[in-house]
């Protein structure tokens, strides 16, 4: 029903400024999305990356920049003239209407006829499994079944791209959950370019082709999900996207060989990295406790449980190494054995897995 | 969460419950029991009814009533829906001004507008002689009906602006923003989005315009119109006697009409309450206006407050003027007419002493029936609230005359006097007339206060009476004054109930002055600086009134839930 | 407690409240009046003057108010006297009991003004003023419209005068009932009724109180009102730009004052009536904003150039001798009759008065003139006879007080409003068959 082979369109994000006032939002950002890609917006609260896709549907107003869609720049062009699909966090279902003319409404502005209304809404219903809902009135529905709808609503006037503004922040966890299967089915169904917002981490990994990390109005950084999570170039895509541990110290020459010294004065040999100032990061599930292999990537630190949390799947132990706290999380199976605060343990990583930022 | 049913609250409760059935349901009942009487044999009969069904001439009341009070409605629409779209929608300088400004009719008791409106615009009035020269047609602006709803509509076009900006404020902004993103804009916005939504809030305020209109004597009765419910009614008992039926027969029919029009716009919201699904948040961004746009908008709230404001000019004009008579304005100008009220001042003395018992007794009924409903487990409490709320849909004609029955046989204690003509029973009528709005006031003030407040007191070992005057009044004295001077500020202009109980000048207030200085040739001038005293007691009233709250709202410092 | 507090404050008001009012001052007087403020204010701040012991309470009331009032409290009766325009008003409160006889001993006022008796035959009431009835009109108005000044009843009548005119209606005002009364004993019942209906066919406005006439022409509302003169003098007096005439068919009528039965304060209540009629108390009547009539002959050396004197310019009043036995006995029923056939079918009647004229405009055949003579019969036709009309048991009917079967025997069962109801369908049908007929001589 939905063929969008014809109609994928990418988005380009020129040199963009956004300015409230005086606060400036958006700091001159350059972000292109392609054709048919599920790309998110991923940040914290205040970091632009709404104001950034209300600039894309049109309800914010650059001070300085190009959106282009397609081939089109609509940067001057108002909402109602760009036709892309916009679902909003709180769904904005029209209460006075029922089901069916909320989503009948798009098609209803493009003057098409009654009868293929009919049919369009159907089959749009249909397609986010809401058959039979037609006369029903967002009252009475959940809060599932209410996006379901926002999302019907959008789809059927084929819009160019979609957007999406935080959708499943309103949703339980079971339900968002079955949510993001659903979407992201849908979307790879129809092939179309949609931009997801969100601020869980886990979201932008599950469903994203691409994510930009937001943060002070900026991008922090831009690249696949494992791309971001394995290789931050910064700290702040680094602790977004997953907890790390870091170190801050320097590298330096030891012998002929590269040698990184922490603050704490925690040491670590045959570094791979150039000398100066630098920091470390490992993630937590990259450690061993008293693991007894002798490899010669297996770097060895002695250390003291100080803090144990039960995760249920994973245990978290936060491990006091030289007065560094480092967070270290180990799969809980059955017969895990199961360390107690003040043990003293040894830890140790594969020195391939530390990942560098300069300072 | 209830607090324990005390031997005290106990007996106010009965006490209240009397007050309120003494002077409000008795009344009301005796007015309607006489409609039933049959004049001879007084016998129950509904003859009395079908006299008035079968006579034209009252079907023609009825019908133009009916027809005055939705023109109005219409007409006040016309004038609130411009200022309303403009302040809630575009950023631009006049705003406040507008909404401050477009409350201002409210304050101008009714009836002396029409005086000062029949100047300006009547037939050979300011308006129409300029029309006539420079163009050569007059429009009939107050002939007839039309000067009815003309003066009606200016005066509570209020209720609906207000009520229209409060919904419009509280149209989730992405409820535009949804339809925008799907195509639609402007026009097509407001009709299909905008105005469903904020329709709850609209037909809440043109439910309570249409009943104050249906009702209203003096304005009718000043523009000497006599065929409409109201006026028919007060002019057959003032001419025929209190024993004439038709009086009753109108004034129950009155009643009903009014309980009905309540009722429906009731059902009419029932299921309705759209803010459950929005989150509020105020509407769309305002946009802001070119240069084109902001010529256009001036220019038509400009002249929407020239026309709401006209009663006002023109009765500022008649009270200082010496002689107007078919000129654009009079001939000259003097202060003698506000120097002969001064010199007669019991009428505002009068005033005073009423509007201030009664608002007294508004505010302690107010805060009595409020702390027991919402507090307490009587039985039988929620009628309190429902009867004391009822007298809104009593017309002050109705409770009048009902009053004279009830209470013409009973004389004073003491004394020669009948109890009907005695003043305080003015007061009583004022008391029990704007009830409602007290009510409403205290039990809003009430509601924000946690009852945990109260019981930590009682943990301490305050006694009901400590903790009222130590913990809720003082917390809620924002709405408590409020209502006060609403209570206070309306009772002064009141004229419907004031009317007919009216028995001897020196117990005249301010409204009945007025309408009987309108009775003389030379009684225009003073006539007319008694309502300007009267618009200027009301409008300080309401202004203190509304600064007292926002400075006690900004004076909450715990979030008391 | 705090229940207990303002219950005893309100208590304690209630208290002083009825230790005032049932403290009667042995200085004082109540009158029961519908004259206005200025006429009543004006006389009680001179009589106080006089009589600085004595406070006036004055309780105004309409005239019919005036006279209920009086009647419920009769049993328990705390007025002194009743002061008013119309003489009928006193006549009903003579025949039920309720006014004390007194004659002033004070001289210099004449039997008769005009061909009426200035007090009760029966010394029941005084008269201490006359005023008779006439036409207003605004200058500027007139000027504007192209309009004549009116000076017969008969002017008002024509078509130039279309939608110019108003009057208040007999129900509402004593003295506009006087004037319907005054035409209908003056010319006949039935022509006299002919020539209401032709007046208000130009009235524009028929208004709610009496004072609405004076108003309406003091303000430009519309032209030319009919008024009792006070009205239309008072106006100039206060400097509007109106003029004042009194038509050849007036009568002029005492307004009067009257002890009431079983006053209170009887001693203060003559000496007021005296006052009233003494050279001082008199002249007061000239005073600009009250202009009426003083009964004292003498008086008039003191008024203004152009004030009517009644005892010189005897064509004012003569034409017309009024019977007030007769007003009183059918008050109630002329009034409902004006208003039935006249002020609630004020537009019907307006239409067809207005489709006459402009028949009456063209050159009209004889057919045409047929029909126009039939369409003022129809307009013209009373529901009930001048005998009906006159007969008291018939007039019953429209008495106030209903209470007694017997007031109703030769008509039992009919109530007012029944009547009421047969007379509206009458008058409906006869006003749009005459606007009908008036049309089609208009177009042959």
């Amino acid at each position: 029903m939905y063929d969008n082979s014809n109609f994928q369109t990418g988005v380009n994000i020129k040199d963009v400024d956004v300015f409230y006032g005086k606060n400036h939002v958006i700091k001159n950002i350059n972000i292109d999305i392609k054709p048919g890609e599920f790309f998110t917006f991923l940040g914290p609260s205040g970091c632009g990356k709404t104001t950034l896709l209300r600039l894309i549907a049109g309800f914010e107003s650059a001070s300085k920049g190009k959106v282009i869609i397609g081939e089109n720049d609509v940067t001057t062009l108002p909402p109602w003239k760009r036709n892309i699909g916009m679902v909003f966090q709180n769904y904005a279902l029209w209460p006075h209407m029922s089901v069916f003319k909320n989503v009948a409404f798009g098609l209803e502005q493009k003057k098409i006829e009654k009868i293929e209304i009919f049919s369009l809404v159907k089959n749009s219903l249909e397609l986010v499994g809401l058959e039979g809902f037609e006369n029903r009135r967002p009252s009475q529905l959940s809060g599932g079944q209410q996006q379901r709808v926002a999302l019907a609503r959008t789809l059927v006037v084929k819009p160019m791209i979609l957007l999406l503004d935080e959708p499943l922040s309103n949703l339980d966890a079971k339900l968002r959950i079955q949510m993001r299967k659903d979407i992201l089915h849908l979307q790879r169904k129809l092939g179309i370019t949609t931009i997801f917002v969100t601020h869980d981490q886990e979201e932008a990994n599950v469903m994203s082709d691409r994510v930009a990390v937001l943060n002070n109005g900026i991008v922090e950084q831009l690249g696949r999900p494992e791309d971001l999570y394995n290789n931050p170039i910064n700290l702040f895509t680094a602790n977004f996207l997953g907890t790390t541990n870091t170190l801050e110290g320097e590298v330096v020459s030891n012998n002929g060989k590269l040698k990184f010294i922490s603050k704490e004065n925690i040491e670590i040999n045959n570094i791979k990295f150039k000398t100066g100032k630098c920091k470390i990061l490992l993630r937590p599930q990259n450690f061993y406790i008293n693991n007894n292999e002798i490899k010669d990537e297996l770097v060895k630190l002695k250390g003291k449980i100080v803090e144990k949390e039960f995760l249920g799947n994973i245990l978290r132990y936060t491990i006091n190494v030289s007065e560094k706290k480092i967070l270290v999380d180990l799969i809980h199976e059955d017969n895990s054995l199961i360390y107690k605060i003040e043990d003293e343990i040894e830890l140790s990583f594969d020195i391939n897995k530390l990942r560098f930022l300069e300072s | 969460m209830k607090l324990r049913n005390t031997v005290s609250l106990k007996l106010t409760f009965f006490l209240i419950a009397s007050f309120l059935i003494i002077f409000l349901v008795i009344p009301v009942v005796s007015v309607f029991y006489t409609a039933f009487i049959d004049p001879y044999s007084g016998n129950f009969t509904i003859v009395n009814f079908l006299d008035f069904f079968k006579n034209r001439l009252f079907i023609e009341s009825f019908f133009n009533s009916f027809y005055v009070a939705i023109m109005s409605v219409i007409l006040a629409s016309t004038f609130a829906l411009p200022l309303s779209y403009f302040t809630t929608r575009f950023q631009f300088r006049g705003s406040v001004l507008i909404q401050s400004l477009g409350f201002i009719p409210l304050i101008m008791p009714p009836f002396v507008g029409a005086v000062a409106l029949k100047l300006l615009f009547g037939t050979n009035g300011t308006v129409n002689l300029f029309l006539n020269k420079w163009m050569g047609f007059k429009v009939p602006f107050m002939e007839g009906l039309n000067g009815v709803i003309f003066a009606e509509s200016i005066h509570y076009f209020p209720f609906i602006l207000i009520n229209l900006v409060a919904s419009l404020n509280n149209i989730d902004k992405t409820m535009e923003e949804s339809a925008q993103n799907l195509g639609s804009s402007g026009l097509n916005l407001f009709r299909k989005i905008v105005l469903p939504l904020s329709m709850p809030g609209y037909v809440a305020g043109a439910s309570l315009v249409f009943l104050k209109v249906f009702d209203d004597l003096g304005t009718p009765l000043l523009l000497d119109i006599n065929n409409m419910l109201a006026p028919q009614a007060y002019l057959r008992i003032s001419a025929i006697g209190i024993d004439d039926p038709m009086g009753y027969v109108m004034a129950v029919i009155l009643v009903v009409t009014s309980l009905s029009a309540m009722w429906i716009a009731k059902l009419a919201l029932a299921g309705k309450d759209y803010s459950m699904l929005q989150k509020g948040g105020g509407g769309l961004a305002k946009r802001k206006l070119n240069f084109m746009e902001k010529i256009m908008a001036y220019g038509v709230i400009i002249f929407i407050l020239f026309i709401v404001l006209a009663p006002h000019i023109g009765l500022t004009l008649l009270s200082f003027g010496t002689i107007w008579s078919f000129s654009y304005f009079p001939d000259a100008y003097t202060l003698n007419h506000y120097k002969e009220i001064f010199e007669t001042s019991n009428f505002i003395k009068n005033t005073f002493l009423y509007c201030s018992i009664a608002a007294f007794i508004d505010i302690l009924l107010g805060v009595l029936i409020s702390y027991i409903v919402i507090r307490t487990s009587i039985r039988g409490r929620e009628f309190l609230d429902y009867i004391a709320m009822a007298a809104l849909a009593i017309p002050g004609l109705a409770l009048g005359i009902g009053y004279l029955r009830t209470f013409y046989q009973y004389n004073l204690p003491f004394s020669n006097q009948p109890l009907a003509s005695w003043w305080f029973i003015i007061v009583i009528a004022l008391t029990i007339r704007r009830l409602p709005y007290a009510l409403r006031a205290c039990n809003a003030a009430l509601t924000q206060i946690s009852i945990y407040l109260e019981e930590s007191a009682e943990v301490f070992g305050a006694s009901r009476y400590i903790i009222l005057k130590k913990i809720v009044i003082p917390l809620m004295i924002a709405g408590i004054l409020a209502g006060f001077i609403t209570s206070f500020a309306t009772a002064a202009v009141e004229l419907s109930a004031t009317i007919m109980l009216v028995s001897n000048e020196i117990d005249a207030p301010l409204s009945y002055a007025i309408y009987a200085y309108m009775q003389t040739a030379a009684g225009r001038g003073p006539g007319a600086a008694l309502g300007v005293i009267a618009v200027v007691i009301v409008g300080v009233g309401t202004y203190f009134s509304q600064r007292i709250i926002e400075r006690k709202q900004s004076e909450k410092l715990i979030n008391l839930n | 407690m705090i229940i207990r507090i303002n219950r005893l404050f309100i208590a304690f008001i209630a208290y002083l409240i009825i230790f005032c009012s049932s403290f009667a001052n042995a200085g004082e007087l109540v009158v029961v009046t519908s004259f206005p403020k200025d006429l009543s204010g004006a006389f009680k701040a001179a009589f106080e003057k006089k009589n600085p012991s004595i406070t006036v309470n004055i309780i105004g009331k309409k005239t019919t108010a005036g006279i209920k009032y009086i009647q419920e409290t009769s049993s328990n009766n705390t007025s002194d006297l009743f002061w008013a325009s119309a003489p009928d008003a006193f006549e009903v409160l003579k025949e039920d009991g309720l006014l004390a006889k007194y004659s002033s001993a004070v001289t210099g006022i004449p039997k008769k003004v005009g061909s009426y008796p200035i007090n009760d035959p029966d010394g029941y009431y005084t008269g201490f003023a006359a005023a008779g009835y006439g036409m207003m009109w605004n200058n500027r108005y007139l000027e504007a419209n192209n309009l004549p000044k009116p000076s017969t009843w008969a002017d008002m009548a024509k078509a130039i005068y279309h939608n110019h005119t108003g009057m208040s209606a007999p129900s509402r005002s004593g003295t506009t009932h006087l004037t319907v009364e005054t035409l209908l004993q003056g010319e006949g019942f039935e022509k006299g009724w002919a020539s209401w209906k032709f007046i208000a066919g130009n009235f524009k406005t028929i208004t709610a109180r009496s004072f609405g006439v004076p108003d309406g022409v003091n303000s430009g509302d519309f032209g030319v009102g009919v008024v009792i003169d006070f009205f239309g003098l008072s106006s100039i007096g206060s400097g509007f730009p109106t003029g004042f005439i009194y038509p050849k068919i007036t009568t002029l009528v005492p307004a009067n004052i009257g002890v009431i039965n079983k006053a209170p304060n009887a001693d203060n209540a003559k000496k007021f009536i005296d006052f009233l009629l003494t050279p001082e108390g008199q002249e007061i009547l000239l005073d600009p904003r009250i202009r009426r009539l003083p009964v004292n002959p003498k008086t008039y050396s003191k008024a203004p150039a152009d004030f009517p004197n009644p005892f010189k310019d005897s064509s004012i009043g003569k034409a017309v001798k009024f019977d007030v036995v007769l007003s009183k006995s059918r008050y109630n029923l002329i009034n409902a009759m004006f208003d039935v056939m006249i002020t609630y079918r004020l537009d019907d009647l307006k239409t067809a008065i207005n489709a006459i004229h402009k028949a009456e405009s063209k050159d009209l055949s004889a057919e045409g003139k047929n029909l126009i003579k039939e369409a003022r019969a129809l307009v013209a036709a009373l529901p009930i006879t001048e005998n009906q009309a006159n007969d008291p048991a018939f007039a019953k009917i429209f008495k106030k007080k209903r209470k007694k079967a017997k007031d109703i025997e030769k008509y039992t069962g009919t109530r007012q409003a029944e009547m009421e109801a047969e007379w509206d369908a009458f008058v409906i049908d006869n006003y749009s068959k005459a606007t009908e007929l008036a049309n089609k001589a208009a177009s042959l």
